[in-house]
């Protein structure tokens, strides 16, 4: 059963019947978001299993906060919001947790002199350039961006959604697309160079 | 012309990455679009973000959950089978038959298999946190964040280091060190109860350009004592890339062992040893030199003390004793240091100042690597409104996943 596209009473008739405790009426809420939500959680964090992680802890946290659901019309963006927190946590606490080891990794680095675009990863396609582009973008307007074009919501909703105020949303976007486009062009040298090999 | 175009620029520009039917009234579409053909800036700008559009919907679907998380599913497996041992339940009774389902601050009787599956989880926990100190976890946990820049857009629970910076509680330390072809210069540095800032940055000489800098290794030693205070390794290379977007330079934070040094004390007298660089050009932050070698800094800085609170206050609900055994409220962040507490097992928390939330909280749990507080989990806040320097009853509020109930921490704060 396709959520998105019911009328708004019959989602809402829907996630007030998973607000009472209906699993099955969950399971066809999570039918219905469970693609998005893992894509928008996989392109935030850069990575498809993380991505899948998370997407997994936003519905079980989704679950659990279900009786507190104000507006039941609104269960897109509420999963959202709690999809995007369950993002942001993530890479909040990589940043804090994540110790790299450069040393043990690199042992040869240190003679070898600088790093060169031929020592990293091997051919680097189109889609694999794209997500190294927009890994490159703060995590917050990352997060707006792929709020507007994975999750389709409007400047407004994602204001909303975020607790931002509209102007906030605007330059936000406009920030990540400059940042991933520079960071495209950026990278875009080292792709064709490894394509020419 | 030009200062006519630059109004109409400001009036347009937050129109220019909009997508959805509902950003723009059939008014403001034609307007855009008129502004459009005549400011080239503007539509390179609208071309950049059309492109970024295209270029994301371009990529591969991710695929999807085969089946909802497991909790969820042996649940209903419970759920099923009670129904089909026993009548038909109400949906009240349902509700309290769901595992993961709280209502919170109620006392509802559970299944004696739900209680079974709670204690094992608990008891995972455990294993996990054991195994956790166990395997050598890193012992202390530092972390870059962005250089505070007064003027600067806050990141994300970074608002209160930019408030710091905002009343000059930064020192301005201003040191270099030459390193090769390099040199390394700390900026600025604060202290307080909870952490140590430093923000340092690198030059190369040969071309008179800042580069990124990461830093490998860090030591600190408060002059006079034998160990150091804080020490660390690498900052992440997935940060240079924002640090090389946003054109700054590198900072960081230390959370360190307030163990080692006397309350009383008013001014850290710091020696700060610098080891093994990753530099690199910030144009290009896929080229960077690893450089082995050390740089130390010698300097003095008051010490923001805040308010070191030695508690021991247990709370027990529904058989889990939680204890807060210490609170440190200083101007940069509060940290509430919690035995009989995993972070695993930590839903969310709240924080009220005399009946206030207070709002505009990020949070962070780090485990808390520290000899003397093993086995406690911390809870960290970086709030937009510390509580440091104010009086009154400051609230910890503590939920619990699949916990119906709060633990509830009071301080008096004098």
């Amino acid at each position: 059963m396709m959520v998105q596209a019911a009328p708004d009473d019959e989602l809402a008739a829907i996630v007030q019947q998973a607000c009472t405790g209906d699993l099955d009426a969950f399971s066809t809420l999570f039918e219905a978001y469970n693609q998005r939500i893992c894509t928008y959680l996989a392109r935030i964090v850069g990575n498809d299993e993380e991505g899948r992680d998370l997407a997994q802890e936003t519905f079980l946290r989704a679950w659990r906060m279900l009786p507190g659901m104000r507006d039941p019309i609104r269960f897109g963006s509420w999963l959202y919001r709690i999809a995007t927190n369950v993002a942001l946590d993530y890479l909040r606490k990589q940043k804090s947790h994540r110790w790299l080891p450069w040393l043990e990794n690199l042992p040869a680095r240190e003679q070898a002199g600088p790093l060169q675009a031929g020592d990293f990863p091997e051919r680097i396609s189109e889609a694999e350039h794209i997500k190294q582009a927009l890994a490159c973008v703060a995590p917050k307007y990352r997060a707006c961006l792929l709020l507007q074009i994975e999750g389709g919501f409007s400047q407004r909703e994602i204001a909303t959604l975020l607790h931002l105020s509209e102007k906030s949303i605007s330059i936000y976007v406009q920030r990540a697309g400059e940042q991933f486009r520079q960071a495209y062009d950026r990278l875009a040298p080292t792709t064709e160079r490894k394509r020419s090999q | 012309m030009k200062q006519a175009t630059s109004k109409l620029c400001s009036n347009q520009a937050r129109y220019l990455a909009t997508r959805h039917p509902s950003d723009l009234s059939a008014e403001e579409a034609v307007a855009l679009r008129e502004h459009l053909q005549i400011c080239s800036a503007c539509a390179s700008t609208r071309e950049t973000y059309m492109f970024l559009h295209a270029a994301l919907r371009q990529l591969p679907p991710v695929a999807p959950l085969a089946q909802l998380p497991a909790e969820l599913t042996s649940s209903k497996e419970l759920s099923s089978a009670e129904q089909m041992t026993s009548e038909p339940l109400l949906q009240s009774d349902r509700k309290g038959l769901l595992l993961s389902l709280p209502v919170r601050r109620t006392h509802q009787k559970r299944h004696f298999l739900a209680a079974i599956l709670i204690c094992c989880m608990l008891l995972a926990s455990v294993v996990v946190l054991v195994s956790f100190f166990h395997a050598g976890s890193p012992q202390v946990v530092g972390f870059p964040r962005h250089p505070i820049s007064c003027h600067e857009e806050t990141a994300l629970g970074d608002s209160l280091l930019v408030q710091l910076c905002q009343k000059n509680q930064l020192v301005d330390i201003n040191q270099s060190q030459r390193m090769g072809d390099y040199t390394i210069i700390l900026q600025r540095a604060y202290v307080d109860a909870n952490q140590l800032l430093f923000e340092y940055k690198a030059l190369q000489n040969s071309t008179g350009k800042f580069v990124l800098l990461s830093l490998m290794h860090l030591d600190v030693t408060l002059q006079g004592n034998q160990s150091p205070i804080a020490f660390g390794n690498a900052t992440g290379t997935s940060y240079l890339a924002e640090l090389a977007f946003t054109q700054d330079m590198p900072s960081m934070v230390s959370v360190f062992n307030r163990g080692a040094f006397p309350q009383n004390l008013r001014t850290f007298d710091l020696l700060v040893t610098l080891r093994n660089f990753g530099l690199g050009s910030q144009e290009d932050m896929t080229h960077l030199h690893l450089v082995k070698g050390t740089v130390s800094f010698h300097f003095s800085l008051p010490f923001h003390t805040g308010n070191i609170l030695n508690l021991d206050d247990s709370v027990k609900e529904n058989g889990v004793t939680l204890t807060l055994f210490r609170a440190i409220i200083a101007p940069s962040a509060t940290f509430f240091y919690i035995r009989g507490l995993h972070p695993a097992m930590l839903e969310d928390y709240t924080l009220s100042l005399n009946g206030q939330k207070i709002s505009g909280s990020s949070t962070a749990g780090v485990p808390d690597a520290l000899p003397d507080h093993q086995a406690s989990y911390a809870v960290v806040s970086w709030l937009s409104s510390q509580p440091a320097d104010q009086a009154g009853t400051l609230t910890l509020s503590l939920h619990l996943h699949n916990h119906p109930d709060t633990w509830i921490f009071t301080i008096n704060l004098l």
